[in-house]
């Protein structure tokens, strides 16, 4: 396991070394969308809560970062911020996922979501409709690469572990049966915050990273629903294989639908919708995580 | 203060309009349990019904009936065809399903009939009625009238036969109204298919009100979203004081704030409501 | 001898839905009180209370001595309240030493794994995955699970439901043995024959009320106990 871990990270970083320009973007995209994927899973498959909106703290992420650096802050301490700020944000979660329902929790959080969307857009202080155009060096993309794997990796080894602790026993206890988890003595709170932060902090630090690849961001780029939507069919696909699943899918979804869109541009939508349905058709069963 | 009262009068008009548009969204919920994210795309295809019965020459009077009736026979199809496989799971699957079907009934729309913004004007609609200084539109008013008989027959309908009461006790007590002999299963059929019908009847009398392009649906399904949890869900209150307030809420920030702001600030009146009373102000059933 | 739990004019609605007017009683260390009822006398609700889940609308709960009327369920287990459930909440991911490894972590209290799975009768079946197991077996899952806390309080929701008369012998024998360590035991039952034998006190619960409180031997004794198990017509036939 540690020898397939070691001789990936080596095959990454190296990678764009040999890649040109297109697989640079491909593998880039891929990243990203497998990172955003564990990222949301550490909500979704510990605590059984569905963020559909976690994209929110991704597109505060790329604002925190893009108005810093274009303030002229450094690059590492507006990445840092860029994690710091929609951690804390992330706060404003914590009273829905009191309320417990989880299907409810996933419409509430989208709301959210496109509310920011719609409210940047609107405020000139954040660029309005113009958004941010960045001034970055001519090795952005590089750069970009490297966050968006250091990303992934680190995201990787903390769920390995997570899978294998006590503290992802109790996180999966309370998402089974919380009633049952406080008549042991466990105290959701702390657990449900952690995570929710952990959270937060992951998607805000993509959302930076994505702004140095793309160098220009705006409203309906980083809050974009279809990133959601992306990023929950990943999950869906990998309900049973919580730790591979994810990259795999990502990498598999990323291909697959850039040689679909180069081919068929109008087919796009009309065949994600489709793809949709006809998985969760398939595989609602994944979604019964109460193993009975 | 005129201007007051005259956007007091457009808010008015367009809460009508909202209650019948909700409706549809607040039946499936209220009687199902289901959040169906694709109900703004059902809307709209009763738009583009309307809109091309009526390029085809068809009178009004036949079209509007006519998509009544493709809308019930959607909802059968809905419910059986797709809701009904996924019924026995968590209730988010069928978020994931209807999200999907959003998507999938936006992009045909958008296949067949392209982005152009389109809409129903019609003559006999065309001008307003002048009330002292105040500017009624036709369309609007039109509109506001025929959602209004729409939303009351949908009442005694709801309250006077037998499969309305049967269909409101399914959505108090799904259990006791089964031992009472009736059978969910046809319940939630009948309920989706009003609900498709009511989408699909409101589509065309979007057409009349306004342009309209296949990626309307998101924001159409938000508007249904906020006035059930704004209102709440179960009664008739709920869906006339969430259609209020969301009438008021943009037309008032349209005019003071600017277009752009109308989204904003329901979108924030709704995450406020989600976060702290979740229930509507009048809601019977949880939302 | 020192009262374990005391619980004074529970109050609980749900909307318009009354079902508990005003509860008192008392229980003590090293006593097995329990409650019957008819269906639908707001016995689980009780329980619900007792352990924390659910909070009431208006009285006290004292655990000890110490009023903890609002302390959060987690708490509660905390400070040596057990529970079990009417149907078995096992956690289904987890094997049974894994369901009691956990609340040995959170409990914080020093119990041997391996002594309380013997003592339950699942050591056998210890790898086993808890969804996999019977329902009797559940059933002694949550026991094991609950004694993990070192109770001082033990609530259990009609835990011989569903049990065949050698499961049923088998659990009285533990239940006894932890009465005999001191533990106050709560049972709400309607299996009186397996009952009986293991209490000291009954309460009758009907219509949200406590209509006897006393000697088991008294309970069917009572008017109003056979009127609100048989109905009026019937209340006066028998015993």
């Amino acid at each position: 396991m540690l020898k397939l871990l070691s001789f990936i990270f080596v095959v990454g970083c190296l990678f764009p070394l040999f890649a040109n320009p297109y697989w640079l973007r491909i593998a880039s995209s891929a990243l990203l969308l497998s990172s955003l994927s564990y990222a949301h899973n550490l909500l979704f498959y510990f605590l059984g809560y569905p963020a559909f909106g976690g994209i929110a703290f991704f597109g505060l992420g790329a604002y925190t970062f893009s108005f810093l650096y274009s303030k002229g802050f450094p690059l590492i301490p507006s990445l840092l911020l860029s994690m710091l700020i929609p951690s804390l944000s992330a706060l404003i979660l914590l009273p829905i996922m009191l309320r417990l329902k989880s299907h409810y929790f996933a419409i509430s959080t989208l709301a959210l979501q496109v509310m920011l969307m719609e409210l940047v857009e609107n405020i000139e202080f954040f660029g309005g409709t113009k958004g941010y155009a960045l001034n970055l060096s001519h090795h952005a993309n590089i750069i970009a690469y490297y966050l968006f794997l250091l990303a992934l990796l680190g995201l990787f080894l903390f769920v390995i572990l997570l899978e294998r602790s006590v503290f992802g026993r109790t996180l999966k206890a309370i998402k089974e049966d919380e009633t049952a988890s406080l008549t042991l003595g466990i105290n959701p709170m702390p657990y449900k915050l952690s995570m929710l932060l952990l959270m937060g902090m992951s998607l805000g630090f993509l959302g930076g990273a994505f702004s140095i690849w793309s160098a220009y961001i705006d409203a309906s780029t980083v809050f974009n629903p279809t990133l959601s939507v992306k990023t929950f069919f990943v999950l869906i696909l990998s309900l049973n294989s919580p730790i591979y699943g994810p990259f795999l899918w990502s990498l598999f979804f990323e291909m697959f639908f850039e040689t679909l869109w180069s081919n068929f541009p109008q087919m796009h939508g009309i065949l994600l919708g489709l793809g949709i349905m006809l998985l969760i058709l398939a595989f609602p069963r994944g979604l019964k995580w109460k193993r009975s | 203060m005129e201007i007051i009262f005259q956007l007091l009068i457009d808010a008015l008009l367009l809460a009508g309009y909202y209650a019948l548009l909700s409706s549809g969204f607040s039946l499936m919920w209220g009687v199902s349990g289901i959040i169906n994210l694709a109900y703004g795309s059902f809307v709209l295809v009763g738009a583009y019904l309307v809109y091309t019965f009526h390029l085809l020459e068809m009178s009004l009077f036949l079209a509007f009936p006519l998509t009544v009736a493709l809308g019930l026979i959607s909802g059968v199809v809905l419910q059986h065809l797709l809701i009904n496989r996924l019924i026995n799971y968590e209730p988010f699957t069928l978020l994931v399903l209807t999200f999907g079907f959003d998507m999938l009934l936006s992009n045909l729309l958008n296949f067949f009939f392209k982005a152009d913004v389109r809409s129903l004007t019609l003559e006999s609609l065309s001008g307003s009625l002048f009330v002292s200084h105040f500017i009624v539109p036709y369309n609007k008013l039109l509109v506001f009238l025929l959602s209004f008989l729409a939303i009351l027959a949908l009442q005694l309908y709801l309250k006077g036969t037998w499969t309305g009461k049967a269909i409101r006790a399914v959505s108090f007590d799904r259990v006791g109204a089964e031992l009472c002999g009736i059978n969910p299963g046809k319940i939630y059929t009948i309920s989706t298919s009003l609900a498709t019908a009511l989408a699909m009847l409101s589509g065309g009398f979007y057409a009349l009100l306004q342009g309209f392009t296949p990626f309307d649906s998101g924001g159409i399904t938000l508007k249904a979203f906020f006035v059930c949890v704004v209102g709440g869900l179960g009664n008739v209150h709920g869906l006339l004081l969430g259609s209020l307030v969301l009438a008021l809420s943009e037309v008032f920030s349209g005019f003071y704030l600017g277009e752009g702001w109308k989204v904003v600030i329901s979108l924030v009146i709704l995450v406020l409501f989600l976060l702290w009373k979740p229930q509507g102000v009048a809601g019977v059933k949880y939302a | 001898m020192e009262k374990v739990i005391e619980v004074v004019e529970i109050k609980k609605a749900f909307g318009g839905n009354k079902v508990l007017e005003g509860v008192s009683f008392s229980a003590e260390a090293g006593k097995v009180l329990g409650i019957i009822g008819p269906n639908g006398s707001g016995k689980t609700t009780l329980i619900n209370i007792l352990s924390g889940v659910l909070t009431q609308d208006h009285g006290k709960v004292l655990f000890m001595g110490m009023d903890i009327s609002h302390e959060k369920a987690y708490v509660r287990a905390k400070l040596g309240i057990g529970r079990t459930f009417q149907i078995p909440r096992a956690f289904p991911s987890l094997t049974v030493w894994e369901n009691l490894q956990l609340a040995q972590l959170h409990s914080g209290k020093e119990v041997s794994i391996e002594s309380v799975l013997k003592r339950v009768g699942l050591y056998e079946l210890r790898g086993r995955y808890s969804d996999k197991l019977s329902l009797a077996q559940r059933k002694r899952l949550e026991l094991a699970r609950a004694l993990m806390l070192k109770p001082k309080l033990l609530l259990l929701d009609e835990v011989f439901a569903g049990m065949n008369p050698a499961s049923i012998w088998e659990v009285s024998e533990v239940i006894k043995g932890l009465k005999e360590e001191g533990l106050c035991i709560i049972m709400v039952e309607h299996v009186l024959s397996a009952l009986m034998p293991l209490v000291d006190e009954i309460i009758v619960l009907a219509d949200g009320r406590v209509i006897y409180w006393g000697d088991k031997y008294g309970a069917f004794k009572e008017e109003k106990v056979r009127r609100a198990y048989l109905g009026e017509k019937y209340s006066s036939f028998g015993v």
